[in-house]
């Protein structure tokens, strides 16, 4: 995990994922922290609506992560390529994975944080509309800052995998951001719920879970009820 | 002795380097913590000064606790490569630091909470007092892990409101009513807290003597 957090140490993953050493075992180690720190911050998030849901979302949030990594490794390897940054797929894969396990280290770390506000805060029930709402933003903050801290590293990783050249690191960089923000927000909608609703029963996932995806919801709900009041 | 030298090296030292020993800064840092409550307490005097005496370490000690974990990984992350005892002396810096703003400012609360009949008038004031101990704060950590700034600015504002949920949590601090229980069993957000403060009502013992006593003709 310090291999992750502190910039020498990660020089020196990298240096190792660059030519290719050691890949599978790296891929490993990513995998583990996705799946520990995750769960830490996850088993923490659901604990509001009590420990049903904080096993879930102890699941969820790893899984939420390591699908977003599967679905969006391809993009990555075929654009890298593209763009002249020709490496295996198993490298892309372990750089996929890295700003998702840094992702999952920062949330991990806000875990103490997160159970304190959930056991100091009042139980959910339906007079607690506005509490989830709040914990709802607050969460969604927290991830994305996590997120923001995650992807933020990329820059410098894909700057010492394209060997200084900053141009292609940027360019390789905005595009896997994209797909990383626009398939996590579609993985994260279909895996809910997370906070867990005040009026709905606690469960895995929603019935329906793969029925639109949250931009169609943006666009036919949100943005006009928004529009109406306004 | 040593804790008020581990305390003056922190005044003097301006390269954010202290070689006193983390266990000491941290000791003298409750202190502090200890004879700020102990001013805050006046404002109702009495018992309320003994429970202010230990709530107020116990806010943001426990605070502090729970967001170790969040600057450990924050620093790094800003490219900070503290050793564990580097971290722990930053860390207890810190607190030194805090601790030695809240000493200062100690006399300040004093006179105005022994003066004020205003709980809301307190709280903000306490809210600006504590801003400015993580202002002061905030300039060790960054002498400390300097390639760290944003994340460091990022991490303060977190301990900012952790610390305004466990006052909520520990509440009541400053004003205890007569059948209210040390610590308030009724689970509430910062937020609901600081709305109560609001509307907060000076009872009696607290009024000026010209509303309490009968008008003198």
């Amino acid at each position: 995990m310090t291999s992750l957090v502190f910039p020498r140490e990660r020089a020196v993953l990298l240096g190792e994922l660059r030519l290719d050493r050691e890949t599978p075992r790296h891929l490993a180690m990513l995998v583990a922290t996705i799946v520990v720190c995750g769960a830490i911050y996850g088993a923490v998030l659901g604990s509001w609506h009590g420990a049903r849901l904080s096993t879930y979302v102890a699941i969820k949030i790893p899984l939420m992560l390591l699908t977003t990594a599967a679905v969006t490794s391809l993009f990555n390897w075929i654009i890298a390529a593209l763009l002249g940054l020709p490496m295996r797929l198993r490298q892309i894969v372990a750089l996929t994975l890295m700003p998702l396990a840094i992702t999952a280290i920062v949330a991990a770390s806000l875990a103490p944080v997160t159970w304190f506000f959930n056991a100091s805060l009042p139980p959910p029930g339906q007079s607690q509309r506005t509490l989830h709402n709040l914990l709802y933003l607050t969460h969604t903050l927290l991830i994305a800052a996590a997120g923001l801290a995650g992807t933020s590293t990329l820059r410098h990783v894909l700057a010492e995998v394209c060997g200084g050249d900053w141009k292609l690191a940027t360019r390789i960089r905005l595009s896997w951001i994209a797909a990383y923000a626009f398939v996590g927000g579609e993985v994260a909608w279909a895996m809910r719920p997370f906070v867990g609703s005040v009026y709905l029963p606690v469960v895995f996932l929603r019935e329906d879970a793969l029925r639109g995806n949250v931009y169609e919801f943006i666009l036919t709900d949100i943005l006009p009820h928004l529009w109406r009041s306004l | 002795m040593n804790v008020f030298r581990s305390l003056d090296e922190l005044l003097r030292r301006r390269d954010g380097v202290v070689t006193a020993h983390p266990f000491t800064l941290l000791i003298g840092a409750i202190g502090c913590y200890v004879l700020y409550g102990a001013a805050a307490g006046f404002f109702q005097g009495g018992w309320s000064l003994a429970m202010a005496t230990l709530k107020v370490p116990l806010i943001i000690v426990a605070s502090l606790v729970l967001c170790l974990p969040s600057l450990y990984v924050f620093s790094g992350l800003g490219g900070a490569e503290l050793t564990p005892r580097a971290f722990a002396t930053t860390v207890a810096g810190f607190a030194g630091i805090t601790g030695l703003i809240l000493l200062a400012l100690m006399p300040v609360i004093w006179l105005f909470s022994v003066s004020t009949l205003s709980l809301w008038f307190v709280v903000w004031l306490h809210l600006i007092v504590w801003i400015i101990a993580l202002v002061f704060g905030r300039q060790f950590l960054v002498r400390s892990a300097s390639t760290a700034r944003a994340t460091i600015g990022l991490w303060l504002f977190l301990l900012f409101v952790v610390s305004l949920q466990m006052t909520t949590y520990v509440r009541p601090v400053l004003w205890r009513g007569g059948s209210e229980p040390l610590f308030a069993t009724e689970k509430q957000s910062f937020f609901a807290h600081l709305g109560d403060v609001l509307n907060w009502k000076a009872p009696e013992a607290k009024k000026p003597a010209a509303e309490t006593s009968a008008p003198a003709r």
